[in-house]
């Protein structure tokens, strides 16, 4: 009974904890500019989030390591070293990205410029993180966080075709913008397939002392959760297509994404948008910062652990503060919003590889797996999507930046 | 049994007599002795070791950064009898209380940590 409540419990996280501002800026562009015919790139990196979050926890499970951990093992420290500073450099990014969702989120409601926010809304942040314990924090922003479904529930208000639904799951290239278009795919399976969430996910793992009795609950959770929230995604692209794209509206800007949600729900619509935003953003935010406060503790043996107290864990404690400051810097220094984060899901994409790639290398090895090596399928699915998007990231990105001068 | 001290040892997870963390396998050090196979002398933890495996710059850097905080005892080493048990993790019959390799966790404690309301 336990089992079942907490598999429902991880159920309801992942789904509350899907959408962030990524998913929201690029779904919102795509649907807008594109209508239903992105909808493929959120299926293809949902299946691929899939995949890698219920390896991820197999993995620590099975071995009783956590990723990073593994990673810095396996392949030394001189080899581990670079591609993880890569790695948290981009988080670094995202997580500015996020802080600036919630800051736009209040410059919405309030009228107020969102670099103003920067400082309160990373304080609060830091404040939550300091004060609070692991389940509070992942329960708590991940119920609130079910006020996202408001898209879905959109989607019936405004009528869609399933035919032309279905079109959407199947890949095309468009006959205009086709740079914009592939920049968007790269950006939307960047939002979709964050590393972070994988890296969040095995260390939530360890520090619920998950044992080998959780291996089906783990593929449920992550299978059905990863999916609903990529439906999720796919409903911000949908009511985008219906809601902004007849009226010739381009989201260049959160102001006009805003807009999407008041032909279903009237004035309503706007506030409900803005709380999405707002609640989407500051979950993920505290995802973030965690998680990267993990993944340095794990990759210098340091002792680790939100139900921990700042003072039992004062190198933790200090890189999210410092993670937290450097991003809250970032939003100050007041890039434009929307394209910071569709350069930093771009860019995770680009980065993917250097995760992914020796994590599929663990997966592999009996040593640490056991009988639980991945199957060769799963491998390849993975291996196939991360590589394509990140070659497609290389060409892409280039092409995006020349262009948007 | 034999022990890749790369592939086993080395980057392992180090714990304490009580399970806490005291930081990785950051080097190995062997004994040359004459007529007789070597044999590993100690263990190292210690971030600077493991900076240096990247290029002698970075240890340079790593070190200079370091001395802000680490105090006696660095590099920080302990020899294979006192290994206690050998698996995920490599745990050791120290007290990691007020060992070498967590000077900078009492030193943030110290400048940082405990001086913000709500830390304990």
């Amino acid at each position: 009974m336990k089992k079942i409540l907490g598999i429902a419990l991880g159920i309801v996280t992942s789904i509350g904890g899907f959408l962030d501002v990524g998913s929201i800026a690029t779904s919102a562009q795509a649907g807008a500019a594109f209508g239903l015919s992105l909808l493929w790139a959120v299926l293809l990196g949902t299946i691929c989030v899939i995949f890698l979050v219920e390896m991820s926890g197999r993995f620590s499970i099975v071995s009783g390591h956590t990723i990073i951990d593994a990673i810095r093992k396996r392949f030394g420290f001189a080899a581990f070293i670079v591609p993880f500073a890569a790695t948290l450099l981009v988080n670094l990014l995202v997580l500015a990205a996020e802080l600036g969702g919630v800051c736009v989120a209040l410059q919405l409601l309030t009228g107020i410029g969102f670099q103003l926010w920067a400082i309160p809304v990373a304080l609060a942040l830091w404040m939550l993180l300091w004060l609070a314990t692991f389940d509070m924090v992942e329960n708590g922003a991940a119920l609130l966080g079910l006020v996202t479904l408001c898209f879905v529930v959109a989607i019936f208000v405004l009528g869609a075709e399933p035919v032309e639904l279905a079109a959407g799951l199947v890949p095309s290239l468009p006959a205009e913008e086709r740079t914009h278009y592939l920049f968007l795919v790269v950006s939307i399976i960047g939002a979709t397939i964050a590393p972070y969430l994988f890296l969040f996910y095995s260390s939530g793992a360890i520090e619920d002392k998950w044992d080998k009795s959780f291996i089906t609950a783990n593929r449920v959770i992550a299978t059905l959760g990863m999916s609903f929230g990529g439906l999720i995604s796919m409903a911000v692209i949908i009511v985008a297509a219906l809601a902004l794209k007849p009226q010739g509206i381009r989201v260049e800007e959160f102001e006009q994404a805003a807009l999407m949600l008041v032909p279903a729900y009237g004035g309503w619509g706007f506030y409900l948008f803005v709380a999405s935003l707002a609640i989407a953003c500051f979950g993920a935010a505290l995802e973030l910062s965690l998680a990267s406060a993990y993944s340095v503790s794990q990759a210098f043996g340091w002792n680790w652990g939100e139900n921990l107290k700042p003072r039992e864990a004062a190198r933790f404690s200090t890189t999210y503060s410092a993670f937290i400051a450097a991003a809250g810097l970032i939003v100050l220094v007041g890039l434009n919003p929307m394209k910071l984060t569709l350069f930093s899901m771009a860019i995770t994409a680009l980065v993917l590889p250097l995760t992914a790639l020796p994590f599929l290398v663990l997966m592999n090895d009996p040593r640490y797996m056991g009988s639980h090596v991945n199957s060769r399928f799963s491998n390849a699915v993975v291996a196939l999507i991360v590589v394509l998007t990140g070659i497609l990231a290389v060409v892409s990105i280039p092409l995006e930046l020349i262009g948007s001068k | 049994m034999t022990i890749d001290l790369i592939r086993d040892v080395l980057d392992t997870q180090v714990l304490d007599r009580r399970k806490q963390p005291l930081g990785k396998v950051d080097g190995i050090g062997l004994e040359l002795r004459e007529g007789a196979a070597p044999r590993v002398a100690y263990l190292e933890i210690d971030g600077v070791t493991a900076w240096r495996r990247l290029g002698a710059r970075y240890g340079r850097w790593a070190a200079r950064i370091a001395s802000r905080w680490q105090h006696e005892g660095h590099p920080y080493r302990f020899r294979w009898s006192q290994v206690l048990d050998f698996g995920i993790d490599i745990e050791i019959d120290v007290d990691a209380h007020r060992s070498p390799p967590l000077d900078l966790e009492r030193w943030l404690s110290d400048k940082f940590v405990n001086r913000i309301p709500g830390a304990k």
